[in-house]
């Protein structure tokens, strides 16, 4: 049967959908308004910072209209000219009413102020309904001041861990690089940094994220259906938006942590026109085990660290311009040196990204954002020992240009459209190597280009009062381009029958990606509403791990000729209701997930296999799916705090090389998965935080037979089905208490003779953590072994469960002034 | 990937504790494992799997083995019909037909019937190359301690698999602590062994000629006097080696490469997943390995 989703278009269909696309522009511009309506506009900031708040609600009283800010602060309102009653507020600020008389378009910015400890009851007026009047399903935003308080793994503050206590999002487990979002691989989440894709999110094999929690004002999730202006991948979206620096003060923040320590510099280049953000991060494992290692030690020189600066430079030019200037950079480094058999190596992987932004309003109703990226994420493997020595290298770099528009056309519509092309360069596999003299055959590098473009269009629309769709169509594309060189290789002698080598930019193979989106809300009552959603996605890039567990050795890999893109098809429904003027949140969320073209190395692969040959020779392809219904409940605010998250779900996965093509679970298939966290503020200067986890085992294969090998003396292992078993449960209990010092201190004023409070310079807080309270040895792998000798009937066979993480506690300093 | 198994173990503040599965009752599955080398007679051992978890004991050797099969050999011109010989409880199926020792540049395959179940494989035996020179690469660090050295041209025609095994055939001049306090006097190795990584394609190599070098193997699972503590791995001044190189075959090299990989991992997370890669086809599983070998002999001084 013909199926539009996944059929290919020709290049003629392409540039007529092209075609109609501009001509849907063209008409939006060109559309008139027959009643006076007026547009109120501007930029929503903290009033003490000057930083542009994210998703600040802006209300019209008694017209039940409503719109909320962009990533930039802007928002943009048409309303009927004359006096209007607009509502400004943002969680955990002080509202904003403003009467307006419109006569004219107008622009107007808003700062809000933090609020106070006495002002709860406007905070809680404040609160936003988006949870049911949104038409975004699956979208969490996370406020990094709640993020802090949450029991953090060795003290350090950590979004990625964060959101794995969401419903739907699963870990992989500890040592384990990435997160699983309603049964999508790890590849298939878009992580941006200020727009950049960041390919690795995590520090030392997953134990931390690369988001230093200091630089970063807002974190937000989509697992469900992406809007289209989102694409690329297949699972979810985790966009990352950086501090933009303080406008106003020259401000320091600070910590010292058991493992790491952080400082944070931000301060105004010009008040209120231009500022700057640095901050950095280093662990010091290294630097304090040192001491402790003698010069005599074998493995003197060994050790491990990592680093990461985040900087970013702001400026707004003009009321209508404004300039942000992003870049991260971070590495892990692994050093091992054994002296006594003069064997070392050097592991050092990490991110680089840039990202150049330039908001400019064409007018008070069309905003658009153009952006340049640079993304690099490398990872080497360098070493030697008596005379022969290597360096194993992979990486990818992405060059980014995007245009982003969003025109506010009335009260019933807002529309977004734009383009977006990456050129992308792909290092697979690299290696040099030599002994002696002697350099060894690794031939060039097999290097792949490709060319990701899209253009998208999406129209929120208000029906009526109850109805709101999100309709999105985008169309993306991919070519793969030369030079390239394709290897033949003679599966008997594993030799290159041929090779076929392709020109610089020569089209290999081109794919049409069409990618219609749809999402809609009806709002059942004030605080009630049910939610639908289908996307379908097109992913171009593909992450192949040779391991059972993610690792920063997993190469990135990009469609070819023969590796198609990964399509994916989601269908949610969901209910959602708030409660108590919307200080508790709740919503059931049904979704199915049908994925094609994925990939896995075949069995016995092995690193060395991709030199001098194409990655995509050891693949082979199959297709999954993943259905679950999530349960979330959220009290947003009060002295005590938190949410509990359920879900249900099943993740499969069929490969036809794979246990003669039959299904079997995803490794990361889990059918219960349970957080709770919680936190309680004592009084103005003490809070504490709890979480608890629980998820199902993950699935593992297990040995079910042996034999005995008489040429090797060795007992060879007969495994059973992919992933058949299951490990025991995971579960644990964080908790963390977190003292504020006091911010001032009091003095006697010698001329009043009375004491007085004097703010303090320095502002500090003590956070005391304790990561798997009742030290639950919770399975990381499974190993299996047997002693004695079997050829003298004495052996005994077993298995053994390693754990990592006991009973952790930690503290860390954190300071500001 | 053995690297980074090291990683973590260095990094990680691990503990361990043993643990119990519920596996169900599986079918023992046939097993083939067979060899043909230059100027030797064909060696078959056909045995039964048994389930992972299985208690040994000292009647395994009397229940493993599979008997009374039907094993036929073919160099591709004349079959060889094998008879069943046991040697010291090990039963092997053989020829004592010279026509039936291996022979460099012939293609053998092998059938084997027991029952309603069949297997068949094929393995063949490639020219020999010889090693240009070996030498002992003496450990600073370890006074009396080293490795082999060895130069080696390889052929300029892609696709030449090697495997490489060493065997001391000069004896223990003392004794270990227990179990081995009884070895003076006795022979270091009993047979060839190959390290771990004995096996290589030329990927990298071809055409070119350069000096590696290759540390002492262990009897497979089974540990020696001197394979604990720091001559593990190592040659001593004195040994008496017999270095056997061999040239095999692709699926030969995949297959011990993978069960070399398997036998340090024990099921590791970081170690690629699945079954060996056995060439063996039919109701059950095995590896046919035929093997082009030279000899050499280096006095370690």
């Amino acid at each position: 049967m013909f199926n539009l989703f996944t059929f290919n278009l020709n290049k003629t269909l392409y540039f007529r959908i092209v075609k109609n696309y501009l001509f849907i522009i063209y008409l939006l511009f060109s559309l008139t308004f027959f009643s006076q309506q007026y547009t109120l506009s501007g930029y929503v900031k903290d009033a003490k910072t000057g930083e542009f708040l994210i998703g600040a609600t802006i209300f019209v009283d008694g017209e039940s209209k409503g719109t909320s800010s962009n990533v930039y602060g802007f928002y943009s309102i048409t309303l009927k000219a004359g006096e209007s009653n607009v509502k400004y507020s943002y969680i955990g600020y002080n509202g904003n009413n403003k009467k307006i008389n419109l006569t004219r378009d107008t622009r107007l910015n808003i700062d809000l102020k933090e609020a106070g400890d006495l002002l709860e009851e406007v905070i809680i007026d404040a609160l936003s309904d988006e949870n049911t009047t949104g038409t975004q399903m699956g979208k969490i935003d996370l406020s990094m001041d709640k993020i802090k308080t949450i029991p953090a793994f060795m003290g350090e503050v950590d979004v990625l861990k964060t959101i794995q206590f969401l419903p739907g999002v699963s870990s992989g487990g500890e040592g384990n690089t990435g997160f699983y979002v309603r049964g999508g691989g790890p590849d298939q989440n878009l992580i941006l940094l200020d727009e950049a894709t960041v390919y690795n999110a995590s520090h030392l094999f997953g134990f931390f994220s690369v988001f230093n929690a200091d630089a970063i004002k807002n974190v937000s999730l989509i697992k469900g259906g992406m809007p289209s202006n989102y694409g690329g991948r297949l699972s979810s979206v985790l966009d990352i938006s950086m501090k933009e620096g303080n406008y106003k003060n020259f401000q320091m923040d600070g910590g010292i942590g058991a493992i790491a320590s952080r400082l944070t510099l931000q301060g105004p280049i010009k008040e209120d026109t231009a500022s700057y953000i640095i901050s950095g991060r280093r662990t010091y494992i290294d630097v304090l085990t040192k001491p402790f290692i003698p010069d005599t030690s074998s493995f003197k020189g060994s050790g491990y660290f990592f680093y990461d600066l985040t900087a970013k430079l702001n400026w707004r030019l003009s009321d209508r311009d404004r300039l942000y200037l992003s870049s991260y950079f971070g590495r892990d480094v692994f050093t091992f040196n054994n002296q006594d058999l003069d064997f070392k190596f050097n592991v050092p992987w990490g991110n680089a990204t840039a990202s150049l932004r330039w908001n400019h309003l064409f007018s008070d109703k069309l905003f658009v954002n153009t952006t340049a990226v640079f993304t690099d994420y490398n990872f080497a493997f360098e070493g030697g020992a008596s005379g022969f020595n290597f360096k194993l290298a992979s990486g990818i770099r992405d060059l980014n240009l995007k245009q982003d528009f969003t025109f506010y056309k009335n009260s019933l519509h807002n529309l977004k459209f734009g383009w977006n092309y990456t050129f992308h360069r792909f290092i697979p596999s690299s290696l040099s190597a030599s002994s002696g003299d002697v350099e060894f055959d690794t031939q060039d590098d097999v290097k792949v280009y490709g060319n990701e473009s899209a253009l998208y269009f999406l129209d929120e629309w208000n029906v009526n009062e109850n109805l709101k769709i999100n309709v999105g169509f985008r169309l993306s594309m991919y070519q793969h381009i030369g030079p390239f060189t394709r290897y033949y290789k003679n599966p008997n002698s594993g030799v290159t029958d041929s090779t076929r080598k392709y020109s610089s930019f020569q089209n290999i193979k081109t794919y049409f990606g069409p990618e219609p989106r749809f999402s809609a809300r009806y709002l059942l009552s004030d605080q009630s509403s049910v939610k639908v959603g289908i996307s379908h996605n097109y992913q171009y890039i593909h992450l192949a791990s040779i391991s059972s567990v993610s690792l920063p050795t997993d190469l990135w890999f990009p469609s070819t000729e023969t590796v198609k893109p990964q399509i994916g098809t989601q269908y949610n429904i969901g209910y959602f209701k708030n409660f108590f003027d919307n200080e508790y949140e709740a919503s059931v969320e049904i979704y199915y997930k049908d994925l094609k073209n994925l990939i896995e190395y075949k069995e016995n692969s092995f690193p060395e296999d991709n030199l001098n040959n194409n990655v995509d020779n050891q693949l082979t392809f199959g297709k999954g799916y993943s259905y679950g219904a999530e349960f979330f409940i959220k009290k947003r605010m009060g002295d005590f705090n938190g949410w509990i998250g359920y879900t249900y779900s099943k993740t499969m996965r069929k490969f036809d090389e794979i246990d003669n093509g039959e299904w079997f679970p995803a490794k990361y298939d889990r059918r219960n998965d349970l957080s709770i966290v919680g936190q309680y503020q004592i009084n103005d200067r003490i809070n504490i935080g709890a979480v608890f986890v629980y998820a199902t085992g993950n699935s593992l294969s297990l040995p079910e037979r042996r034999w005995f090998s008489l040429q090797e003396n060795r007992i060879i292992t007969v495994w059973s089905k992919r992933n058949e078993y299951r490990l025991d449960p995971y579960h644990r209990v964080d908790i963390s208490l977190t003292i504020d010092a006091k911010p001032y201190k009091k003095i006697l004023n010698p001329a009043t003779n009375e004491i007085e409070k004097i703010d303090k310079k320095i502002i500090s807080s003590w956070n005391f953590s304790v990561y798997n309270i009742y030290n639950r040895a919770n399975p990381y792998f499974i190993f299996f072994d047997y002693s004695g000798d079997p050829l003298q009937g004495t052996a005994e066979f077993g298995a053994s469960q390693v754990s990592l993480f006991p009973i952790l506690p930690s503290i860390t300093w954190n300071f500001k002034f | 990937m053995k690297n980074l198994n090291y990683i973590f173990i260095f990094l990680i503040i691990s503990c361990t504790k043993t643990i119990e599965f519920n596996l169900p009752q599986t079918d023992q599955t046939m097993i083939l494992e067979a060899t043909v080398e230059s100027g030797l007679p064909p060696r078959i051992v056909i045995t039964n799997s048994q389930g992972y978890f299985d208690p040994i004991d000292s009647s395994l050797l009397n229940e493993i083995f599979i008997h009374d099969a039907d094993v036929v050999l073919s160099d591709g011109n004349q079959e060889f019909i094998l008879q069943e010989f046991n040697f010291n409880g090990i039963y092997v199926y053989s020829s004592l037909d010279f026509a039936a020792f291996g022979q460099y540049g012939k293609t053998y395959s092998l059938k084997v019937n027991k029952g309603n179940k069949t297997l068949t494989a094929r393995a063949k035996i490639p020219q020999p190359l010889e090693i240009d020179s070996l030498w002992f690469e003496k450990y600073e660090a370890y006074d009396s301690l080293g490795l082999i050295g060895a130069k080696f041209t390889d052929p300029d025609t892609l696709g030449n698999c090697y495997r490489w095994f060493a065997q001391r055939i000069n004896t223990y001049k003392y004794n270990y602590p227990y179990p081995f306090d009884n070895v003076k006097g006795t022979v270091k190795d009993n047979r060839p062994l190959a390290p771990i990584g004995s096996s290589t394609d030329d990927k990298l190599f071809n055409g070119l000629t350069f000096d590696f070098i290759f540390a002492r193997g262990e009897d497979g699972d089974f540990e020696g006097p001197d394979d604990e503590g720091v001559e593990e791995g190592f040659f001593k001044t004195g040994d008496t080696i017999l270095v056997k190189s061999t040239t095999t075959t692709y699926p030969v090299y995949l297959y011990v490469r993978a069960m070399e990989n398997a036998a340090v991992s024990n099921g590791s997370i970081f170690a690629s997943s699945g079954n060996l890669p056995y060439n063996v086809q039919g109701d059950g599983l095995g590896i046919f390995y035929g093997y082009g070998v030279s000899y050499d002999t280096l006095i370690c001084e």
